[in-house]
């Protein structure tokens, strides 16, 4: 056995170490080795990226808004998404405006193969977390649209639609969703706002007007092609789903001059064959290509293409990062948090370790260079993604001050690391893990890294004692329930059914995860890490695709196919629980503190009274504690005052609320009311002298702001 | 005359009309739709293509009036335009940043001082189906929720990317057309500020793909029309040619009139010809040529010297109306050039200033009416006429009758059927003497014996403002130097030591203007409201360097220069903004169309801007009048309302509503921001709206009684 966790030795070039000596937080402009560039973050009471700041912070040092007034927020305006009214350039030139359902109509009629079958382009995931410069809040909408608002009024100032949606459905399960953009500026003049589209193209515009950037991209369009260059990425190409192959939905990220993203690409496959989902770094000025990060290697002689045995890495892909980046302008680091490459769930056509899925990479921003990674999945079989940002924080471990990186996982681990040279701030072991399949061919890792520190953050497999006991009764169902299914400890391999033998493996973390694309947010004063988690399994319907729809993998899972064969009977999908009652023990969802400095949980709390469950005939009689289970999706938001969570209910008529939580036990202090559930992760900033929450929720879908009566 | 026997017929005609069905038949044509208000919609600009501005919902009565409440408001789409990118996205910004843009690519897109502007948003719109109709002064058109202002679609033909619309009003525009076949096809059409026409479907907005070439559902209007070059600039960078009022749909044609810069340099000037269009193709069906184009046509020899071959204008830049069972439209057309210079076209100018019916079908004139011989005076029509069937003495039965308000302060009347005047049409001598050099003025100008005048005309020592005697001392001391006279006194230029120029009254803007008159079906009454204004034309001599062909001409920039240089003085100046006529300075008139007799007449608002003047406001006056505003009335079963610019909270103002058969004012409640468009009004959700355009934003607000 070998430790895995490479570029151990301490480097910390005198260079670094002179620029962090004069590094400041207040002053936005800062000097490298490559010269001079901004800072984005939540000094100055903005929010200059997708977590506040691009360490992945989602603090803000504001405290306007504190425990004694939260109750008192108000509505301060409202916008609703301008996905409803869309436009299209006719024959004459003209744009005609109209609602999306009628635009897409028309397009349909002219390419009726345009859209995947019930995946036409709908406005609902209205995902973004906006940023906040200079008084504009900044995002886009599912239809990769990008909108700048008044911060204070909600008045809309400018739209940029790159039509990214006649160009076909976007790949993946959640089509038409997006996360939101990056801002850069060179301190002066030029102000810039990215994002990618899911036609997978990067767009840059004007941070001032919104008008596509005529000196990024090709022909003044403000736009590059990032499916051009990349192994197997065909624009005209569609899977079998018909949808595009590769898209683009968390926002990119702005360290130092570049402007760095990562992809979608379609992982319900059925074939073994995939785009590979390198990481793309672009000159913010010109959009010129300047580097890419081989998630999955494209020679012999790459570094990790021995972990693919067969030479697999020819045609496999993913790999991608699907969520949202972090990084170090002083460092000089982007940090890769990536997933599991193709197939998800089975490995036999790509045997071996499989670098650099479902790994942490810190690569250089200006050579595009690996400095060190971490890969927390071996051979991959369970979809466990990093699913959001790493968070970068300065710690204190036993007297030695650390620039550290934590990143949380679907598996329901934080791994922790020195961010300058990821070596580990507590051992991480390699384990022996259980090795039993029934799928052909597979060749299951002997062991998975565990960290020794910090404990889990939530459950990590099932046993039988982990099935739900409210009542005898109750707990004979669940036993029924997951009679036939194989239960086992964190990383046990997935089976296919076979009937008379098995219906699979009951999976916990669910490739859902504990933790999510919400992610952590952490506090730089005090180094408190917090993570909303969720507890839930899941069974991953494997089945073998028909070859005629071009199936070149023996295995695979996801719709359509294994709807049509669970609507037949053939695969049951989950232990089901009679009149929706909870196979688990709860809770069902938390928030946990952890104190990064020592790695200790804090405190956890359950995120809400579950009432849903507690309403239960069989339930309601019962003395139970808060059950969680009221998460929303949304990430935590941190200020110098609160921790703020949104929860699915427990507002008036049990409806969905902002909650403001004590930082250091975990009491809720006071919620408002939402006027609809949260959608994205909230943000807060101050502007004309007041402080601000902002967030997008649906019915509508529309971005709200919040703030104290006047 | 009978009145009442009157207000029977007329009763019975409207029962028998088929207003649930909306659907008529002629042994002709074939089948067609009616467009007109008896079903509670708003089918055409002026209510119906009659022209009468009438609807004949009650829910809103002198009752209940003040409590009116705004239903909704709606903030024009212009405010926020779109550009398409080089990437093929499309880009959405505030319109000057757009323009900033457009500038940037093309430095001498627009006309100095007139870069496109939101602001001119005079649209009357449309309702049909619980959803208004209209477009924007960016010629955008747009459907809103009747009960909500939401936005249903938006059709933005981008025509502002290719230049400033011509004329001094740039950048309006006041309304569309709707047609059906009844069936499902429903279509809205409108001119654009640069000489297009658009035909889009009603229901969704999206340009019709089999009206006009290449599916773009737009026909280029410029195209066959002489001397018109859609590349051409003039001396201003103004374009040549472009549409802003509404085009009328009549059986299955649609027909629109042009907006033709007439502040010209030159002799040359494109013709003012009516279009008519196939409403399912767009093919062309006939132009009228208002100025012929051959000497063998109708009215050639009323062009001397050929001049008919390079003179243009004589255009309908105000609205039309039409009857579909006569299939007649009805065309008024205007000044042809150059509006107060006449000695490049002598002769009396066919069909200038004339009231034209021409047959939809063919594109023939039926009959035609001119108002004014060799025009002199910009006495445009300036707006539709307005249709209404009568009693009137001397006439068996009913008479299917038009009439038309003017400028000049006339109405003239006619049988729309034949033409003949309703009562006579005198030709009458008029004054003679200009120092305009080779100015031939028409010896006469016809004068309609009934029904008088609704506002003053001309000007006399004896109608200068005589509140004290000091100050009609200022009045008779600002005069010194102007020419004044009767009615159709021809222009003279300033010359040093001479005349300072003619005092005209009514002035080119008219005593009525392009907000018209409406007429209430059950009664016969016209009303019309009209202003009292006169001013002065500072005629000059333009620079040949400018490109001038002509010797004199008028209007931006140049003669603001020369006024700057004091090289021509505007018009007789009183201290202080006093007033130099008598009062009162705006009024409504009500006329009986059946007899041709002023019932009433009031002035319109108090006119306290007047009255609070330092010399005046100690004095006892009546109502002085003042505060209309340039948009027209709207008449319903129970009300003539109408908006007033004072005289609401604040002196704020204000929408009123008037009792029809006496002129007294019965209630009003305030506008958020003065009114621009003429109001409309319908009924949706059983609910009467009242819908008009107005400013500070700008905005389409509607009002209804709390819910």
């Amino acid at each position: 056995m070998y430790h895995r966790s490479a570029m151990r030795q301490l480097r910390l070039p005198a260079l670094l170490l002179a620029l962090l000596a004069c590094g400041t937080a207040a002053l936005h402009a800062q000097q490298g080795g490559a010269g001079p560039w901004q800072t984005y973050d939540t000094s100055n009471g903005e929010w200059r990226s997708y977590a506040g700041d691009i360490g992945g912070r989602k603090y803000s040092p504001l405290d306007q808004i504190d425990g004694s007034n939260f109750a008192d927020l108000e509505l301060a305006w409202e916008w609703t998404s301008v996905d409803h009214l869309v436009s299209r350039t006719t024959p004459g030139g003209g744009e005609w405006s109209a609602p999306l359902d009628t635009i897409v109509e028309t397009l349909v009629e002219d390419t009726p193969d345009l859209y995947r079958p019930g995946h036409r382009p709908i406005l609902t995931r209205l995902q973004a977390t906006p940023l906040m410069v200079g008084g504009v809040l900044y995002f886009n909408t599912p239809l990769s649209q990008g909108v700048a608002v008044d911060a204070t009024t909600g008045e809309t100032i400018w739209v940029f639609n790159p039509k990214s949606y006649e160009h076909g459905t976007p790949t993946m399960s959640s089509p038409w969703t997006q996360r939101g953009v990056a801002y850069w500026t060179d301190g002066a003049d030029d102000d810039r706002i990215f994002w990618g589209t899911g036609s997978g193209h990067l767009v840059c515009v004007e941070a001032k007007t919104g008008r596509p950037c005529p000196d990024f991209g090709v022909d003044g369009s403000g736009m590059v092609d990032a499916m051009v260059g990349l192994p197997r990425a065909n624009r005209e190409e569609r899977d079998y789903l018909n949808a595009m192959l590769y898209g683009i939905h968390s926002p990119p990220i702005v360290v130092r001059d570049k402007v760095i993203h990562g992809s979608q690409v379609a992982d319900r496959r059925i074939t073994k064959e995939a785009i590979p989902g390198w990481v793309r770094a672009w000159d913010v000025r010109t959009g010129t290509h300047a580097w890419d990060f081989h998630t999955v290697p494209n020679g012999t002689d790459e570094f990790g293409v021995d972990t693919w045995l067969n030479e697999s890495w020819r045609y496999s892909g993913n790999g991608n990062v699907w969520s949202m980046l972090a990084g170090d302008n002083e460092l000089g680091y982007v940090y890769l948090p990536t997933g599991t490459v193709t197939n998800d769930y089975y490995g036999a056509d790509r045997l071996g370790d499989n670098l650099f899925s479902e790994s942490l990479i810190a690569v250089d921003v200006e050579t595009g260079q690996r400095a060190w990674h971490f890969q927390a999945v071996h051979h991959g079989l369970w979809d466990y993604d990093f699913p959001t940002h790493p968070n970068l924080i300065d710690i204190t471990v036993d007297g030695r001050d650390i620039k550290a990186i934590a990143q949380v996982s679907k598996q329901g681990f934080v791994y922790t690391f020195d961010r300058v040279t990821g070596d580990p701030i507590w051992p991480i072991e390699e384990r022996p893990v259980p090795r039993e399949t029934n799928m052909p061919g597979e060749v299951v890792s002997p062991t998975q890294p565990f960290p020794t520190n910090p404990a889990p953050f939530d459950y990590q497999g099932v046993t039988i004692d982990d099935l739900v006991d409210f009542t005898p009764e109750i707990r004979a169902m669940a036993v029924e329930a997951v009679e036939g299914f194989r239960l086992g400890p964190l990383f046990t391999p997935l089976d296919r059914p076979i009937a008379g033998e098995t219906q699979g493996t009951l999976m916990r973390p669910p490739p859902g995860g504990a933790a999510g694309w919400a992610g952590a947010a952490v506090d730089p004063d005090t180094g408190m890490l917090y993570i909303p988690s969720r507890n839930r399994a899941a069974v991953v319907s494997l089945y073998q695709p028909d070859e005629a729809f071009g199936a070149t993998v023996a295995y695979t899972h996801g719709a359509p196919e294994a709807e049509r064969l669970a609507a037949r009977g053939n695969l049951r999908a989950y232990p089901r629980m009679p009149q929706g009652l909870p196979l688990l023990k709860p809770p069902y969802s938390r928030m946990t503190a952890i104190d990064m400095n020592t790695g200790e949980h804090a405190w956890w709390v359950p995120t809400g009274d579950g009432n849903r469950y507690r309403r239960h005939r069989l339930l309601r009689d019962l003395d139970l504690p808060p059950l969680g289970g009221d998460n929303a999706t949304a990430g935590p938001v941190l200020t110098k005052t609160l921790l703020i969570y949104c929860l699915t209910a427990g507002g008036s008529n049990d409806g969905p609320r902002l909650v403001a939580y004590d930082k250091t036990t975990g009491a809720e202090l006071a919620s408002v009311d939402l006027p609809s559930g949260a959608i994205g992760t909230p943000i807060t900033y101050r502007a004309d002298g007041r402080q601000y929450i902002a967030l997008t929720v649906g019915g509508g879908p529309r971005l709200v702001a919040f703030a104290l009566p006047d | 005359m009978d009145q009442r026997l009157s207000c029977c017929l007329l009763l019975t005609l409207i029962l028998s009309a088929p207003a649930a069905g909306q659907t008529q038949q002629d042994g002709a044509s074939g089948q067609w739709q009616t467009y007109d208000t008896s079903n509670g919609e708003w089918r055409s600009y002026a209510g119906d293509i009659g022209g009468t501005k009438y609807s004949p919902l009650d829910q809103i009565d002198a009752e209940n009036f003040a409590d009116l409440e705004l239903a909704w408001e709606w903030t024009s789409v212009d405010n926020v335009v779109s550009f398409t990118t080089p990437g093929g996205g499309e880009w959405s910004a505030p319109l000057a940043t757009i323009v900033d843009a457009l500038v940037e690519d093309t430095p001498d897109l627009y006309r100095t001082g007139h870069l496109p502007s939101a602001t001119g948003f005079q649209a009357t719109p449309l309702m049909v189906g619980d959803v208004l109709y209209f477009n924007t002064p960016l010629s955008q058109g747009v459907a809103v929720d009747a009960t909500t202002g939401r936005t249903l679609w938006v059709f933005n033909p981008k025509s502002y990317e290719e230049g400033t619309t011509p004329m001094t009003g740039t950048w309006r525009q006041r309304g569309v057309a709707y047609w059906t076949d009844g069936a499902d096809d429903e279509r809205i059409f409108w001119g654009t500020g640069n000489g297009y026409l658009v035909c889009v479907d009603a229901k969704t907005g999206r340009p019709c793909a089999d009206f006009g070439p290449n599916g773009s559902g737009m026909v280029d209007a410029m195209v066959g029309i002489p001397r018109a070059n859609r590349e051409d600039r003039d001396y201003l960078n103004a374009m040549l040619y472009g549409i802003h009022s509404p085009p009328i749909v009549v059986r299955d044609r649609v027909i629109h009139g042009s907006q033709i810069a007439d502040r010209r340099v030159t002799n040359e000037a494109v013709p003012g010809w009516v279009r008519a269009w196939n409403v399912r193709t767009g093919e062309h069906a006939w132009d009228f040529h208002t100025v012929p184009n051959s000497p063998d046509e109708f009215g050639a020899q009323t062009w001397l010297n050929e001049s008919w071959r390079y003179s243009g204008n004589a255009n309908v830049w105000s609205m039309l109306a039409g009857d579909n069972e006569l299939g007649h439209v009805y065309l008024p057309t205007g000044t042809t050039t150059n509006d107060y210079y006449g000695a490049e076209r002598l002769g009396d100018n066919l069909f200038s200033e004339t009231l034209i019916a021409v047959d939809v079908e063919t594109g023939q004139r039926v009959w035609h009416f001119q108002a004014v011989h060799h025009g002199l005076w910009d006495y445009d029509f300036p707006t539709h006429p307005n249709l209404v069937d009568v009693r009137v003495d001397g006439r068996p039965g009913v008479t299917r009758a038009i009439t038309q308000v003017s400028k000049q302060g006339f109405v003239y009347a006619f049988d729309r059927v034949t033409g003949d005047p309703l009562w006579p049409i005198e030709e009458r001598p008029v004054p003679q003497e200009t120092n305009m050099p080779g100015e031939v003025p028409s010896p006469t100008q016809p004068f309609p014996t009934k029904p008088a005048p609704f506002d003053y005309q001309g000007v006399t020592l004896d109608d200068l403002v005589d509140f004290t005697p000091e100050i009609r001392a200022m009045a008779v001391e600002a005069v010194n130097g102007f020419v004044l006279g009767p009615l159709f006194t021809p222009p003279t230029r300033p010359v040093e030591g001479g005349t300072q120029g003619t005092l005209m009254r009514p002035p080119d803007g008219g005593t009525a203007g392009w907000a018209g008159a409406a007429v209430d079906p059950e009664t016969g009454i016209l009303y019309i409201p009209s202003r009292n204004q006169a001013t002065v034309i500072p005629l000059y001599a333009p620079d040949p360097a400018l490109g001038a062909t002509m010797r004199y001409t008028h209007g931006a920039p140049e003669d603001q220069r020369l006024a700057r240089q004091g090289a021509i003085r505007p018009a007789p100046r009183m201290p202080q903004g006093l007033p130099l006529l008598k009062p009162p300075y705006s009024r409504m008139t009500a006329i009986d169309m059946n007899t041709g007799e002023h019932l009433w007449w009031v002035p319109t608002g108090d006119g306290n801007r007047y009255r609070r003047h330092r010399l005046l406001r100690d004095l006892d006056l009546p109502p002085l009048g003042g505060d209309n505003g340039s948009n027209g009335p709207l008449l319903t079963k129970t009300l003539l309302i109408y908006c007033l610019t004072a005289g609401g909270t604040n002196e704020g103002p204000r929408l009123v509503a008037y009792d029809k058969a006496t002129g007294a004012e019965l209630a009003s409640v305030d506008l958020p921001s003065g009114a621009i468009g003429t109001p409309m009004t319908y009924r949706a959700d059983g609910r009467q709206y009242i819908a008009l355009t107005i400013g500070g934003g700008p905005r389409l607000v509607a009002f209804a009684l709390p819910g």
